[in-house]
């Protein structure tokens, strides 16, 4: 009820600063990180234009006077409302984002550089990119998202690995940036850890969600490698037509969607999703997960217009295709944590 | 529960009787008091949609969001063409371990043959994630691997068709990159185009 009450002290105080809202929002702190502490990260403020989408990638290495190898066990992702994500990436092959074409930049702990928009927006370019870490929490009341990783568990960086961190906001109809756009990491250094964590990154390829057929289901497995694993967090994403995120064990065999007992994650917030941590759900040794995103087709506040001209089909039927455009497009993506790490891996 | 059987009822009369402006279009192929019918198919790069043979080869093709997918679907007869789940799953015959399945809702439209056929490529056939591959014990391409195709009808009633397929690397400016890709021993994050030493057979 407080909060209730704050949010709407806040909203009044908005709508009165006559465009001034940047006064209103008190603004995330995270510690500074010394070197022996970890590696810390923040951006810079941006403004996000009423109507516009922003994603940006930030390249910095893990610095090379951190012991060999950096082990982290604590992640702080801080994000200023208004945000769509916030992924952290280790740098792979190079493909059309190269981080040495970017715009030098001071990020706080660390140096780096910014490509802002452009081949920022072409997933290809990050396919063979391992994830780290990923938050999809930037509400005004809880802007950052902490993460202790599981006892003797933590995240193993090279020194000199090169990271990107991408930042994705959106200012128009279905999700607002009420101030200006900010986001920070924090990567807190274990000392004592020595089972490393692993991360799976999943997605639906050409998903169609159009007028004439509604409510697609869409399923898919990945499968782990030899060995026995367990995850030990989750998060679902998919854009405004999303109505369920589910996720399963999967047996590695079957051919059907598992059980409901099988299921460990279950959303239905598309844009501020659960992460679920905390988990420590043993996956079937020669299975994996399986997940279903379930959708509902709406007109588009935009007008079917620009949905449409994004259809590689041009069917005009106002299908939500595959894309990272909040506004006009889908996605049904898995971002999961497991254990030990026998590899990172990527199911698309 | 007594009101929730009366609701269920009354939505099988509405819909029966088509007049809920909710109701299911139906898109009746072939006549649907016999078994659903299947016949594979595959979408060659560059080529058109084509029945895919029992041991034949299937491209693997780069797709929009990056990795390597086979574009496999099937044509069916006796179906609902409008209300049909398809799922396609790559399955290591030596383990029966699924290394890659899909599932997706399908429209079929009928060819005027008799048989429906995908309406369109892309979002009608399964996109099959093939490589990279963590799971797979042996290079993807190259490799024999059982493909399972099933069709599901909103009603329950389904279909499916099990065969070999070989996916293959090839396609030019993609050969290299794939070929990393699918390699068994392929790290993710590792630099493609080098192919990895492999420990295995390598295609």
């Amino acid at each position: 009820m407080i909060r209730t009450a704050c949010l709407g002290l806040l909203a009044a105080t908005t709508l009165t600063a006559c465009g001034d809202n940047v006064s209103a929002f008190e603004p995330w702190y995270l510690d500074e990180l010394a070197p022996e502490e970890g590696v810390w990260v923040r951006t810079p403020e941006f403004e996000v234009a009423a109507g516009e989408e922003i994603q940006d990638c930030y390249f910095f290495e893990i610095p090379a006077t951190a012991a060999d190898p950096l082990w982290i066990d604590k992640f702080e992702l801080a994000l200023n409302p208004g945000s769509h994500h916030m992924n952290l990436f280790r740098v792979g092959n190079v493909v059309g984002l190269d981080p040495a074409a970017g715009e030098p930049i001071d990020l706080g702990g660390v140096r780096g550089t910014v490509i802002r928009g452009g081949e920022c927006w072409s997933s290809p370019n990050w396919a063979s990119w391992p994830l780290v870490v990923n938050s999809q929490q930037s509400s005004a009341d809880e802007p950052v998202y902490t993460w202790q990783l599981p006892d003797d568990v933590a995240t193993r960086f090279a020194p000199g690995e090169r990271l990107m961190l991408q930042v994705h906001y959106v200012n128009a109809t279905t999700q607002e940036t009420p101030f200006r756009g900010r986001a920070g990491v924090n990567l807190t250094r274990s000392t004592a850890d020595t089972i490393e964590m692993g991360t799976l990154f999943a997605t639906q390829q050409s998903i169609r969600i159009c007028r004439s057929s509604p409510t697609p289901v869409f399923s898919g497995t990945c499968s782990m490698p030899e060995g026995q694993h367990h995850v030990a967090a989750v998060n679902g994403h998919f854009h405004s037509r999303g109505e369920r995120f589910s996720v399963y064990a999967w047996d590695g065999v079957s051919t059907t969607r598992p059980p409901d007992a099988a299921r460990f994650y279950q959303s239905t917030r598309w844009a501020e999703p659960d992460m679920v941590n905390g988990l420590d759900v043993p996956l079937p040794e020669g299975g994996g997960v399986w997940w279903t995103c379930e959708f509902r087709w709406r007109e588009p506040d935009i007008g079917c217009a620009a949905v449409d001209a994004r259809d590689p089909q041009m069917a005009n039927d106002c299908c939500y295709t595959f894309g990272p455009t909040v506004e006009t497009s889908e996605h049904c993506n898995v971002f999961l944590y497991y254990y030990p790490k026998t590899q990172d891996i990527n199911c698309f | 529960m007594l009101l929730r059987r009366v609701a269920v009822a009354i939505a099988l009369v509405t819909a029966a009787s088509g007049c809920s402006d909710d109701a299911p279009t139906t898109c009746p192929i072939g006549d649907r008091t016999q078994p659903i019918e299947l016949v594979a198919v595959h979408w060659p790069a560059g080529g058109v949609v084509e029945d895919l043979a029992d041991g034949g080869a299937v491209d693997l093709v780069r797709p929009i969001q990056g990795g390597k997918v086979v574009y496999v679907g099937v044509r069916a007869r006796n179906v609902d063409g409008c209300n049909v789940q398809l799922t396609a799953a790559l399955r290591d015959p030596a383990t029966q371990q699924v290394i890659a399945l899909e599932q997706r809702p399908v429209r079929l439209v009928d060819g005027g043959d008799g048989w429906g056929r995908a309406e369109s490529t892309f979002d009608h056939l399964a996109n099959v994630p093939a490589c990279p591959n963590a799971a797979a014990a042996r290079d993807v391409d190259g490799a024999t691997w059982g493909l399972e195709l099933r069709l599901d009808e909103a009603g329950g009633r389904t279909a499916t068709v099990t065969l070999v397929v070989t996916p293959r690397c090839g396609l030019v400016g993609e050969d290299e990159e794939c070929r990393c890709e699918c390699d068994s021993d392929y790290e993710l994050g590792a630099a493609c185009p080098v192919d990895p030493v492999d420990a295995g057979v390598d295609a």
